[in-house]
């Protein structure tokens, strides 16, 4: 329902100036200065020598953590998709948590396990046939880390395929042909919209990826731009290096077309009904392989920090040292949830058809550009005498920076929440006189409450774990827990440093439990109501 | 190849879904299993194709036990043709893929798999959309892929699930002198499941009744 009502309007205006101002500016700010070279600096970029290695490498860990999380995580969702509710649940949520683990932490971890001190090392290099195969840095050590990390995206868009087929395709098959090529012939192909939206999304991940690569020290091109800014102050030689990094994406607008159709194709009204053959045995393989996975991607990492962080006096040595970073973590991951999802709720109830053409493109800037080249355009943006130095010296330079780089998951997640709802049930209000404010707090914030505190979770974990924005543009005395651990890794992993992580590590799993928490109860509420 | 089912019974949960079915189809003959909606039809023909395992009773094929008394032998190994109720058509595969399909997992050349293909498709009249996906399909043409994807490796045993619904009398008329064909030359064994038996039981087929519900 769109009715021309003033307060509409205005809210759409302010919705449409914030994303202007935290997803815009700051992008174009970013590349004010390769734009007023007039070409010059970039054809100097693109020449040279490095542009290469750089290019190669970046396509080679975008690629390789893609191609290794897919063949991680496919199997891993179809297990699940093939398993009864309760278990698929609890295997589903152990699954979950690397990817809410930041990738930095987990890369800590294998570089102190597999460090020249490090006690998986000690283990390989004590059996004297055995020499130290596993390099901790590098360009495999990247790949394996980032696919560690997202092998779940994957799983779990292969887990909404599998779930969406219709069990009776696979039977028709099985009364000609054995299960794998049934699997082979018949499920996978029907999957593979679903495999490649996965696969696609974790490219992009790794394309982005900033801290893993820096800390494993592979140059890629979101490393190139920190480095050329922090250690340069080159800024358009900087900006320069996310232009090669953009046309990497270009192919991921058609994976994301061609999947949806295949998807809209294979639609059927019965989905969700197993086969037969999703046995017993089913379940105990895929339950094995699924609890392998989740030890390998969770349970090591978290278990080689809790070793190197032993005593437990490390901990205590962490409250007295970063409690304030913990404090700071905290507020800046409320606020910005609290701040994302208002602002997402309202663009997405304010603006019209056109607007929203317009909108989501621009709440995705900062993020396909990468987070350095967010935290460059935000220094080049907030970064002068007046009141932009109040903003920009102050805590509000980080929440400013977490909108900017996460305001698109809450936009998109809150415009698909909001299509969902019933359009009766404003109409309804509409009729009996509620004005466009009263609507939306009064029936569509309360009816949409689930998505919106599922999606408040989101943007309180992703916040948690903001690094790569962050690093640029931390004020003096507002360090967040990610930022400290980034600092201190610089002098080699330590017992507070796997103990810092460990924490923030804690933090997340806790903020994400809570919001499932919340997500279910708000749920059950509604379905009560109503 | 006799088909022989003996005191077959199956439960979703509470809910029993087929009591104690017994019933025997020769060679070459068509049974025609008759009674209301949610009767069983759907899980008899289930469970001689192997899709669900019966709960108890047993399932012969040519004599040898398939299904019961500790033995299982899966819906590939059986060797049986089925027409499912709501056609279960592969949506990324067309006509000729769906024939294909199942002429390559019977191990069947290259040319014999052509020209059957060729001969389905002109049988069930579906020469003007070899190419055509089951989305593109209206509800008779889905219904003949389906058919036509049982009949395909010319199966010793046919089940066919409410087989006719959405066809005409004169294409109706024209699959069934096919199977009849096929049961006389072959010693096809056809059993179909239909709540509406009128212009089956004009052929003098076995009837075996199912559900408590029938006068």
């Amino acid at each position: 329902m769109r009715i021309h009502e003033k307060s509409r309007l205005l809210v759409a205006a302010a919705a449409l100036v914030l994303l202007g101002l935290l997803c815009a500016a700051p992008v174009a700010a970013a590349f004010l200065p390769l734009a007023t070279s007039k070409g010059a600096t970039l054809a100097g970029v693109l020449r040279e020598p490095r542009q290469w290695r750089l290019f190669l490498t970046t396509a080679a860990v975008a690629l390789g953590a893609a191609g290794v999380a897919t063949l991680l995580g496919a199997p891993a969702g179809y297990f699940l998709g093939r398993m009864p509710a309760r278990p698929r649940r609890l295997l589903a949520g152990l699954l979950a948590a690397p990817l809410l683990i930041p990738p930095y932490v987990t890369a800590v971890a294998w570089v102190d396990a597999l460090g020249r001190a490090g006690m998986l090392n000690r283990l390989l290099t004590s059996w004297d046939a055995v020499p130290s195969l596993v390099r901790p840095y590098g360009l495999a050590a990247t790949i394996m880390v980032i696919a560690l990390s997202y092998f779940p995206v994957v799983a779990f868009a292969v887990l909404v395929g599998v779930r969406r087929l219709d069990g009776r395709w696979e039977e028709a098959a099985l009364l000609s042909e054995t299960g794998p090529r049934t699997l082979s012939r018949i499920v996978l192909p029907l999957v593979l919209p679903y495999l490649a939206l996965g696969a696609g999304a974790v490219f992009l991940l790794a394309l982005l990826s900033f801290s893993v690569p820096l800390l494993l020290q592979t140059p890629v091109y979101t490393v190139e731009i920190y480095t050329r800014f922090t250690s340069f102050y080159e800024p358009a030689q900087a900006v320069g290096h996310a232009l090669p990094l953009a046309l990497f994406l270009l192919p991921l607008p058609l994976v994301w077309r061609w999947s949806l159709r295949r998807q809209n194709r294979f639609a059927t009204a019965s989905a969700g009904r197993p086969p037969l053959q999703s046995g017993a045995h089913l379940a105990v393989l895929g339950t094995a392989y699924c609890l392998c996975l989740a030890g390998v991607a969770t349970g090591v990492p978290l278990a080689v920090l809790a070793v190197r962080a032993w005593p437990p006096d490390s901990f205590v040595e962490v409250w007295q040292t970063a409690r304030n970073a913990m404090a700071t973590t905290l507020l800046l991951a409320a606020l910005t949830a609290t701040a994302g999802v208002a602002i997402a709720f309202f663009a997405a109830r304010s603006l019209g058809a056109r607007a929203r053409h317009v909108a989501l493109p621009v709440a995705l800037l900062p993020f396909i550009f990468s987070g350095p080249v967010l935290g460059l355009g935000l220094i080049r943006l907030w970064n002068h005498a007046g009141l932009p130095a109040l903003v920009y010296d102050g805590f509000a330079i980080l929440v400013i920076a977490c909108l900017g780089r996460y305001c698109v998951f809450a936009y998109a997640g809150a415009r698909a929440a909001l299509d969902h709802l019933h359009p009766r049930l404003e109409e309804a209000a509409a009729v009996h006189g509620a004005g466009f404010l009263r609507r939306s707090m009064g029936i569509v914030l309360p009816a949409a409450a689930p998505a919106m505190a599922a999606l408040w979770g989101l943007l309180f974990v992703l916040a948690m774990a903001e690094l790569d924005t962050a690093v640029l543009v931390t004020p003096p005395g507002w360090t967040p827990l990610p930022v400290r651990i980034f600092t201190l890794m610089h002098y080699g992993p330590s017992r507070l440093v796997a103990a810092l992580c460990l924490t923030t590590a804690a933090f997340i799993l806790a903020a994400a439990g809570i919001a499932v928490l919340a997500y279910t109860k708000t749920r059950k509420l509604i379905a009560g109501a109503s | 190849m006799q088909v022989d089912v003996k005191n077959l019974s199956k439960r979703y949960g509470s809910v029993v879904a087929l009591s104690s079915a017994t019933f025997t189809a020769e060679q070459g003959t068509m049974t025609v299993v008759r009674g209301p909606s949610a009767s069983g039809k759907t899980t008899l023909l289930r469970c001689i194709a192997g899709l669900e395992i019966p709960d108890a009773g047993t399932v012969s094929l040519g004599g040898v036990c398939v299904s019961g008394n500790g033995v299982w032998v899966p819906p590939v190994r059986r060797g049986l043709g089925m027409v499912f109720q709501d056609h279960a058509l592969w949506p990324h595969l067309s006509v000729r893929g769906h024939f294909d399909f199942v002429l390559r997992a019977a191990r069947l050349p290259k040319r014999q798999r052509a020209a059957r293909i060729e001969r389905l498709l002109e049988l069930l009249e579906l020469t003007d959309c070899p190419r055509s996906l089951p989305h593109a399909l209206s509800g008779g043409q889905q219904q003949r892929v389906g058919i036509g994807r049982a009949l395909a490796t010319e199966p010793p045993v046919l089940l066919l699930d409410e087989p006719f619904s959405n066809l005409d009398a004169r294409l109706r008329g024209r699959i069934l002198a096919e199977l009849n064909r096929r049961r006389e030359t072959a010693g096809t064994v056809v059993i179909v499941a239909t709540h509406d038996a009128e212009e089956l039981q004009q052929n003098g087929n076995t009837e075996f009744r199912i559900g408590t519900q029938i006068p």
